[in-house]
């Protein structure tokens, strides 16, 4: 136990960070939720277009393409439509309601090629976007330089596995705990004002 | 055999090689010898040695990252088509990138493991409170270049990522300024991103491991729970046989070299993918698995789920050496603490298998 002094210290040091801490996490649930850009649903016709080729090289199920075409109406319906080609665009929501995505693909990307080609250079948390490609899977067939790698790898694998065991403790913790005692036996420990200071 | 107590020493009678000879030249100028400094027995199996393999994993994502740096362009326009030619063009480009990711998952996942390992041995108590800090906002520096690794490649999943960073920003206000877009309204964040994830993160982390290197010869490494300690309560016992400091070193460089091997498996057998390029104002991917626990707060309560979710794990892990104030470190003898850790952790593992069965839900924007 320590000194009715250092008690009190201790006491105060406690509180003193549970009320920072208690401060730190009531600061962050109360304060006010400023939810997103404040914007919703965008009105730029080219930028939902591009959430309609989103939608496409994430998902190509019916899901996917059902959002998509949701996007495409939006597009045909927003106030802003400037740098998007209508006449392109009714084109890619009939090539996609006939099951030709990838030419809907191409045909949504085409309609906004006038509107990328004006993007000014992004600032901010802007995209930068101006082509949707599709993702770029990282498996494939291994090639003879993969399969020297791999080879290579487990050849380390081995290696260090076997200089870690060569390099290993002379003792198990079992070995040691029989040599040295087994402390989960014998009596817990408690706090003294005796301790020793200069052990560390 | 040595012990605490008996310094380690090379009998000066002993005949010196030649490489001897050249090494002690070398030594006496750069004093690599001060390294050689016993440390218990235990200390060098493999759960003690995790701390270790976690500095091993960062020096591979820093050699890896070199390389990668030198053809990644940290502009919007080009970042997610710079990744692409990184891993189609570049010669070896795949792979190291390859290895630079699962080296990310990886020192995440030894650092989770080095802590509660820590944690379980109750290696944080007294006078190690101060070294426990410092492993717990390395911790959150690991997290933080997780995330920003995630958003340098520029995909849909990164951009989603940084979305909700951005709002979380805004969500704390002030002490979110740095996230905000408007801090540097003339520079895209990705660039700033880029610094944090090359620099800041990275430079703050080995700076902190210097800190913990330190810290750990001070206070010697702690007392396994299961052996006797010292009479303070607070160290091996003089009676513990000791190695030398650098041999517990060469064991964590061979750990190293099979967790090489082993991120060489993984980078050729499932190299990372590259998402389509983003776009605004659309939600449709998961975050990376490691954050997926928050996010199903975030799909409970909305944003400030993951928010109110990270911040009370590291305000646990900040306050545990303050408020766990028994002395004990065996686990048996610390039921409460037992406890509180195993429905955290069990927590983080139902909100994250909950995550594999939920669909994506927008969030942003909404």
């Amino acid at each position: 136990m320590g000194t009715p002094n250092e008690s009190a210290r201790g006491q105060r040091l406690r509180t003193k960070i549970l009320l920072v801490s208690m401060l730190t996490l009531g600061g962050a649930l109360f304060a006010s939720p400023a939810w997103a850009h404040g914007e919703g649903e965008s009105e730029e016709g080219y930028l939902l277009v591009q959430q309609a080729l989103g939608h496409l090289a994430h998902d190509k199920t019916s899901d996917g393409i059902m959002l998509a075409m949701e996007k495409i109406d939006d597009a045909l319906d927003a106030e802003d439509q400037e740098g998007v080609d209508l006449a392109e665009l009714r084109q890619a929501k009939a090539a996609l309601e006939a099951g030709q995505t990838e030419q809907g693909r191409a045909l949504l990307q085409h309609s906004i090629s006038e509107a990328v080609s004006q993007l000014e250079p992004a600032t901010g948390d802007e995209t930068g976007t101006t082509v949707v490609l599709d993702a770029l899977p990282g498996g494939g067939s291994l090639t003879g330089a993969d399969w020297g790698v791999l080879a290579t790898s487990v050849a380390l694998v081995l290696l260090g596995g076997g200089l870690a065991w060569h390099f290993g403790p002379a003792d198990s913790v079992n070995q040691l705990r029989r040599r040295l005692g087994n402390p989960a036996r014998v009596q817990p420990v408690v706090r003294s004002d005796t301790r020793s200071k200069d052990s560390s | 055999m040595t012990t605490l107590n008996s310094p380690v020493s090379t009998p000066a009678s002993r005949p010196r090689s030649r490489t001897r000879r050249v090494l002690d030249v070398i030594d006496d100028r750069l004093g690599i010898a001060a390294l050689e400094y016993p440390v218990p027995e235990h200390a060098n199996n493999l759960a003690w040695s995790l701390g270790g393999v976690t500095a091993a994993a960062l020096g591979i994502l820093i050699a890896t990252g070199v390389l990668l740096v030198q053809f990644y362009s940290p502009v919007p326009e080009t970042a997610n088509q710079s990744v692409r030619h990184i891993v189609t063009d570049v010669w070896g480009g795949q792979f190291v990138r390859g290895v630079h990711f699962w080296a990310a998952q990886a020192m995440y996942a030894t650092a989770s493991l080095h802590l509660l390992r820590v944690f379980f041995t109750g290696s944080y108590k007294k006078p190690r409170e101060a070294n426990w800090l410092i492993g717990v906002a390395m911790y959150g520096l690991v997290t933080l270049g997780l995330f920003t690794g995630t958003v340098l490649k520029w995909d849909q999943e990164g951009f989603e990522a940084l979305g909700h960073n951005v709002e979380i920003g805004t969500l704390v206000g002030g002490a979110g300024a740095w996230f905000s877009p408007q801090f540097a309204d003339q520079v895209p964040i990705l660039l700033r991103l880029y610094g944090a994830h090359v620099v800041i993160v990275p430079g703050l982390i080995i700076v902190l491991v210097v800190l913990h290197g330190l810290l750990v010869k001070k206070h010697r490494i702690s007392p396994h729970p299961s052996l006797p300690t010292d009479a303070s309560g607070e160290q091996a016992p003089a009676a513990e046989p000791t190695e030398p400091f650098t041999h517990h070193l060469r064991r964590i460089a061979a750990f190293g070299v099979a967790l090489l091997g082993l991120l060489g498996i993984l980078a050729v057998l499932a190299p990372p993918a590259v998402g389509p390029p983003p776009v605004a104002g659309i939600e449709i991917t998961k975050p990376p698995l490691t954050f997926w626990w928050m996010f199903t707060l975030e799909n409970w309560i909305g944003l400030p789920g993951i928010l109110y979710g990270g911040l009370a794990f590291f305000a646990l892990l900040v306050i545990l050496p303050f408020v766990d104030r028994n002395p004990n470190r065996f686990w048996r003898r610390r039921p409460v603490v037992m406890a509180i850790a195993l429905v955290v952790v069990l927590a983080m593992f139902a909100l994250t298998a909950l995550m594999a069965a939920t669909p994506v839900e927008q969030h942003l924007g909404t």
